[in-house]
């Protein structure tokens, strides 16, 4: 007994995932759509831009449908999509990496001893921005490990560097995304507080 | 107060956590499917069933072209010992002699038979000693001279060295030598010829061989109970005949079949309930299941010909197939009813509680995943009209299972109609 599409929302996961296995054009569509917020989320934190990180979501999409039928319904699609994504990401970053022109130095205050307070949550843009500004590995390693929750073993196996290089490079990202805050947004929202 | 960066890490996490981009979700399918499209383009899937349906396919066109070259030295030899008897005639009619007296007046057309010595003789009244000259001194040439019969020449020869009666009666020797060696030629040009004796074997073997492309539609009742869908199969066989009214027929096919089943009131081909160990019976109350099957059937029938007229023959086919699946899928859904009956102490009768479940079922097995060797008898009754160059089979037939067939253990039964085409005789 075929289900309709009428009702999209409580079409479960695994339903649509057996249809899109069976190659229901449908049934894909809704799948990209359903995690499209997801996957942008991921992959705009490790591309340049926009496009480019829909470029990456499509790359992975592409290999979900591919591999669809090795997803092991046990475990939640999500997670082994995000997992997609990532290493999509990271292959992006592997091949721009030669073509990276590293950003010049920026004048950056010493923030050793300030740990500025965050009065406002910022937005994604802002986040964005700040992350924009630095230098792609700070930025991969940072995400990888403070979001995404890979451990420094796991991020020097997927990126070939060494674990100790992904624990320095982290902190020097933490430091430089500190000051680029304090740069950019902490005076205008210890000023925001002030209003 | 939590550190800055455990702050900035909760903050991006929430902010993408809830991150939306619902308005581009439009723009990114539409962009993703015309790069799948591209993709697809560049790689066709090509499925494992059809890889080995193609090399199978190419097998058999090869093998049909070998047949044709087979056949072709055979039939042609003939042909060709007549064109080589038609470029003999000319030959000997164009090869002249050519005589001339030192003062080159005379020319005398020979056959290739007249040999230096009757050429002297011939000359030799008028112009020549009893000394064997050599070309050159004699004037004796040989050339071609397509237009001019030797008969003509020797008359034209005759009124000019006025030798008219020895000419006429050696030209009567020569018309006979001509005869004599032409067919001495022809004798040691088959004698060369070491096709002439296989081709008779050969004429033979192919008169009793013949291939068949052929393509048939049916029907299958799986448990006694006719399917929705019908099937089709296409492939290509090989006769061979035994003898004048029996003949051996493998052949190679690839069969599909999509099949629908409703259980009927009777039996079930299907059953997945299962009883429970409390007591509960368990029965399969009724399904809707879908089958698809892809094979390679490779069937091996003898062939008897009742009636076996020039250009028909009605002839009856029994034997047995093969199967070897390339894809099998089955889904279905099953509604199974559980009775449990009890004892009851206070009534003092038997009770019993059904319940209702609902199971569905999906199997897949892939390319060569199962064999039935010798999994199904066909019987079939045909009838052979001419049609172009070969001939044409109208074959009704029916495939019964020896045994459960396919990776569901089931017992199919096929029925339907064949329509083959022979090529040659």
């Amino acid at each position: 007994m075929s289900r309709g599409y009428g009702d999209e929302k409580n079409i479960t996961d695994l339903e649509i995932i057996r249809k899109c296995s069976e190659g229901d054009f449908r049934a894909q569509e809704m799948l990209y759509k359903r995690y499209f917020s997801f996957a942008m989320s991921v992959c705009i934190r490790y591309c340049k831009n926009k496009d480019e990180a829909m470029e990456a979501v499509n790359d992975s999409y592409m290999k979900v449908l591919g591999n669809i039928c090795e997803f092991d319904s046990s475990r939640p699609f999500k997670a082994w999509y995000g997992r997609i994504l990532v290493n999509t990401a990271i292959d992006y970053y592997r091949r721009n990496q030669e073509k990276v022109s590293f950003l010049p130095p920026e004048t950056l205050p010493d923030t050793e001893e300030i740990q500025p307070e965050i009065y406002d949550l910022l937005s994604a843009e802002e986040i964005l921005n700040l992350f924009s500004r630095l230098p792609e590995n700070y930025k991969i390693i940072f995400n990888l490990f403070e979001i995404e929750g890979y451990s420094h073993e796991e991020i020097g196996n997927m990126l070939g560097i060494a674990e100790s290089t992904s624990r320095s490079n982290l902190t020097r990202a933490k430091k430089m995304l500190r000051a680029l805050y304090i740069k950019e947004y902490y005076p205008k929202h210890k000023g925001h507080e002030g209003v | 107060m939590k550190e800055f960066d455990e702050k900035f890490r909760d903050n991006v996490k929430e902010v993408f956590g809830n991150y939306d981009a619902g308005h581009l979700s439009d723009e990114g399918w539409k962009s993703f499917s015309s790069r799948r499209g591209r993709k697809e383009h560049m790689a066709i899937f090509i499925p494992l069933w059809a890889k080995a349906a193609s090399v199978i396919l190419l097998v058999t066109a090869g093998s049909l072209i070998t047949y044709h070259l087979l056949k072709e030295p055979s039939g042609n030899l003939k042909e060709t010992a007549i064109s080589r008897e038609t470029e003999m005639k000319p030959q000997q009619k164009e090869i002249t002699a050519k005589a001339q007296s030192p003062s080159g007046a005379v020319e005398v057309n020979s056959s290739p038979g007249i040999k230096g010595n009757n050429l002297l003789a011939l000359s030799g009244k008028k112009h020549v000693s009893g000394e064997l000259p050599s070309e050159g001194d004699t004037g004796v040439t040989v050339k071609d001279n397509p237009v001019d019969g030797p008969d003509v020449r020797y008359k034209e020869m005759a009124d000019t060295v006025e030798l008219k009666e020895v000419i006429e009666e050696r030209g009567k020797d020569e018309i006979e030598d001509q005869n004599r060696i032409y067919e001495e030629a022809v004798k040691e040009l088959h004698a060369g010829d070491t096709l002439q004796v296989p081709e008779e074997e050969n004429q033979n073997r192919v008169r009793r061989s013949s291939v068949m492309a052929g393509i048939s539609g049916m029907i299958a009742a799986i448990d006694n109970e006719i399917t929705g869908s019908p099937g089709f199969s296409a492939g290509f066989y090989y006769e061979y005949k035994l003898s004048k009214r029996i003949a051996v027929r493998p052949g190679l096919a690839l069969a599909m079949h999509s099949s629908t089943v409703e259980k009927s009131s009777v039996s079930s081909a299907f059953d997945y309930a299962a009883p429970l160990s409390d007591g509960t019976t368990g029965v399969t109350d009724s399904y809707n299941a879908h089958l698809n099957l892809v094979a390679l059937e490779m069937p091996v029938n003898v062939v008897f010909r009742i009636i076996d007229r020039e250009k028909s023959s009605l002839f009856l086919s029994a034997g047995a197939s093969t199967m070897v699946f390339l894809s099998q899928s089955f889904t279905g859904t099953f509604i199974n009813s559980y009775t449990k009956t009890t004892y009851s102490e206070l009534t003092g009768g038997m009770t019993a509680d059904t319940r209702y479940s609902t199971t569905t079922v999906e199997k897949n097995e892939g390319a060569f995943s199962h064999t039935d060797l010798m999994g199904l008898a066909n019987f079939s009754a045909g009838y052979s009209v001419p049609f172009g160059k070969g001939s044409l089979l109208l074959e009704p037939y029916i495939q019964l299972p020896l045994g459960n067939i396919s990776s569901l253990d089931l017992k199919i039964i096929y029925s339907g109609m064949s329509f083959k085409m022979r090529f040659g005789r």
